[in-house]
């Protein structure tokens, strides 16, 4: 799917979370969104969501703008990974990933055989199938992160907009994540991640870098992501070094001496 | 995830017990009757014939009586599992959350204005409308409050509203209008075939109408925002849901008066047994509330008979405690 923000801003109480943002996405790009604490990171992703209806400016889904879809139409365009889980009710993991199938069954040619197979793969791609009848409240911090990504790779959509995926992740699990992106994005799924770690930014082929809500930088990572910028943004001396594996470099705070 | 055989077996378990604690509520009472002698009358019934004393009592007190037992279990179990769904919390309940004093003072005014042993249409109109409104006001400022306040909310509206429906009954000091008993802790002892005929006619649609929305209701244990992301509207349906329960409150408070903790606890012990799937945990708790109300309201009639023990004085002395022990217990969210 391809999206497209054209000087999207929202102002909520005379403060301005998100100034005149512009952007376009063609079908299959992934995206990480990066910046510092309050830079509008989450705001922006709400906005994309269709969650928060822009205060100026407009957002597409293949040139329809998001805020004249229904709640049950936008859950078959996007889905959305929020920051925080709720895993208070005693649901198992299989039944919280075929929830992500809800919007699906107003869809008269999606089979029940459909549903299982999404929620199948889902499992699968996150290494849960052997969790499945676990109830969620008996979880890992780590482990309902991944029930949640699951319940996001079920709803099966062409756009996926996820805030920090790789929360509470070990090393192994967030690579996991990065491959389920590449994999998604292959296959011509949109993905937009806002995202912690440079290091894990500089896989994505389009890096957004906010400041104070509005675009400080756009392009790929190597263009985004250099010291000079980076420092200036966060505030701290971010330095970018070579490494024989990494194409993008290893990005690292100077330590304090 | 559970196979579907132990949670048949569940139901099945359920309604047996449910048919056999009507049977048995309809030979106790004041007036004790057999069992030959319930048979026989079912037989009689099938054949036309009805004159002797048991018909009487079985026919025109007793069985209205005990479907109304039913019914309004059934009602309080299903509407306490869709408020805990809604409002993510094993604390929510209609009498708690104040929805049955809304509704209360509502079938007040209504029956002030209906004639003894007419079909209560108006009270059951105006109870529900109240209830509604009331469920639809307070989801509107449920965003605003964290859970706890939200309940506290709940039972500080519903003290100020059975206040004024206890000023208005003694005001009013009508025949029409029950005593203010009925509005505190509830009883079936005025159930006839009138109130229940059409209190069945609105309770039945609104249930069916809820348990259609359980996988809705599924999906707001994962929070609202979620639940608007999968495609469920909260904005547009939480309103449509809570108006439809306090529809229903409406029309059990018509029926029973003001009973508590049998929709709180229902769908709070049953939630480990069967699972919080809404599509089974709605009607399980119909079914184990109808049970419920059943034996209360049988004990009601029977433990200091020929007088009444209110039903709800029954069902608080043993929720009461039980709710307690519960929040002492239970971390409840």
């Amino acid at each position: 799917m391809k999206v497209v923000a054209t000087s999207v801003s929202f102002t909520i109480n005379g403060s301005c979370l998100v100034g005149s943002v512009g952007f376009e996405f063609d079908q299959g790009s992934h995206v990480a969104i990066v910046g510092p604490n309050g830079a509008g990171k989450s705001t922006l992703l709400r906005l994309l969501a269709g969650d928060l209806r822009p205060t100026a400016g407009a957002i597409t889904y293949d040139g329809i703008e998001t805020t004249r879809f229904s709640v049950a139409d936008l859950a078959l365009k996007r889905a959305v990974l929020g920051q925080h889980q709720n895993e208070d009710v005693a649901f198992s993991v299989e039944q919280v990933v075929a929830m992500g199938r809800y919007a699906s069954r107003r869809d008269p040619s999606v089979t029940p055989t459909d549903d299982r197979r999404c929620v199948e793969a889902a499992l699968n791609a996150v290494e849960l199938g052997n969790l499945r009848s676990r109830s969620v409240t008996s979880l890992s911090g780590g482990e309902c992160q991944r029930t949640a990504i699951a319940r996001v790779l079920a709803q099966d959509t062409p756009l996926l907009l996820l805030d920090e995926p790789t929360t509470a992740l070990d090393v192994g699990h967030q690579q996991m994540v990065m491959e389920i992106i590449d994999t998604l994005s292959e296959r011509g799924r949109t993905v937009i991640a806002v995202l912690h770690d440079l290091n894990l930014a500089t896989s994505f082929d389009r890096v957004l870098l906010l400041s104070g809500g509005t675009l400080s930088a756009h392009g790929s990572a190597n263009e985004v992501l250099t010291s000079t910028r980076l420092s200036e943004v966060y505030r701290y001396p971010i330095e970018v070094v070579d490494h024989p594996l990494r194409p993008g470099g290893l990005i690292l705070p100077r330590p304090v001496s | 995830m559970r196979s579907r055989l132990p949670n048949r077996a569940w139901f099945g378990f359920g309604i047996v017990a449910l048919v056999g604690v009507m049977a048995i509520s309809l030979m106790l009472g004041a007036f004790s009757i057999s069992p030959q002698e319930v048979i026989g009358w079912i037989s009689r019934s099938a054949s036309g014939t009805t004159s002797e004393m048991t018909d009487r009592v079985l026919w025109s007190i007793r069985l209205p009586r005990v479907l109304g037992a039913a019914l309004m279990g059934a009602t309080l179990g299903s509407v306490g599992a869709v408020l805990q769904g809604t409002y993510r919390t094993s604390l929510a309940d209609a009498h708690l959350l104040g929805y049955s004093s809304a509704a209360g003072i509502g079938a007040a005014l209504g029956f002030a204005v209906t004639p003894v042993g007419a079909i209560p249409f108006v009270p059951v109109l105006i109870a529900s409308l109240t209830a509604a409104a009331f469920g639809i006001g307070s989801a509107a400022l449920r965003a605003r409050t964290g859970t706890d306040r939200f309940i506290l909310a709940g039972v500080a509206f519903g003290f100020a509203l059975l206040a004024w429906t206890g000023v208005f009954v003694l005001i009013v000091d009508s025949p029409r209008v029950p005593t203010l008993l009925f509005f505190v802790f509830g009883s079936l002892a005025g159930a006839t075939w009138r109130i229940l005929a059409m209190t069945t006619a609105v309770l039945i649609p609104a249930l069916v109408l809820l348990w259609r929305y359980s996988p809705g209701l599924d999906l707001m244990a994962l929070g609202d925002r979620e639940a608007t992301h999968l495609g469920f509207n909260t904005t547009r349906l939480v309103p449509l849901i809570v108006g439809t329960v306090g529809v229903a409150v409406g029309a059990s408070v018509v029926l029973g008066g003001v009973v508590g903790f049998v929709g709180l606890l229902v769908p709070f012990v049953l939630r480990p047994l069967i699972g919080p799937r809404h599509r089974t945990l709605i009607p399980g708790s119909a079914i184990v509330g109808a049970i419920a109300v059943v034996v209360f309201d049988t004990l009601a009639r029977t433990l200091a008979a020929p007088a009444e023990i209110p039903l709800g004085l029954l069902t608080a002395a043993v929720g009461g405690p039980f709710l307690a022990w519960m929040l002492l217990r239970r971390n409840t969210t």
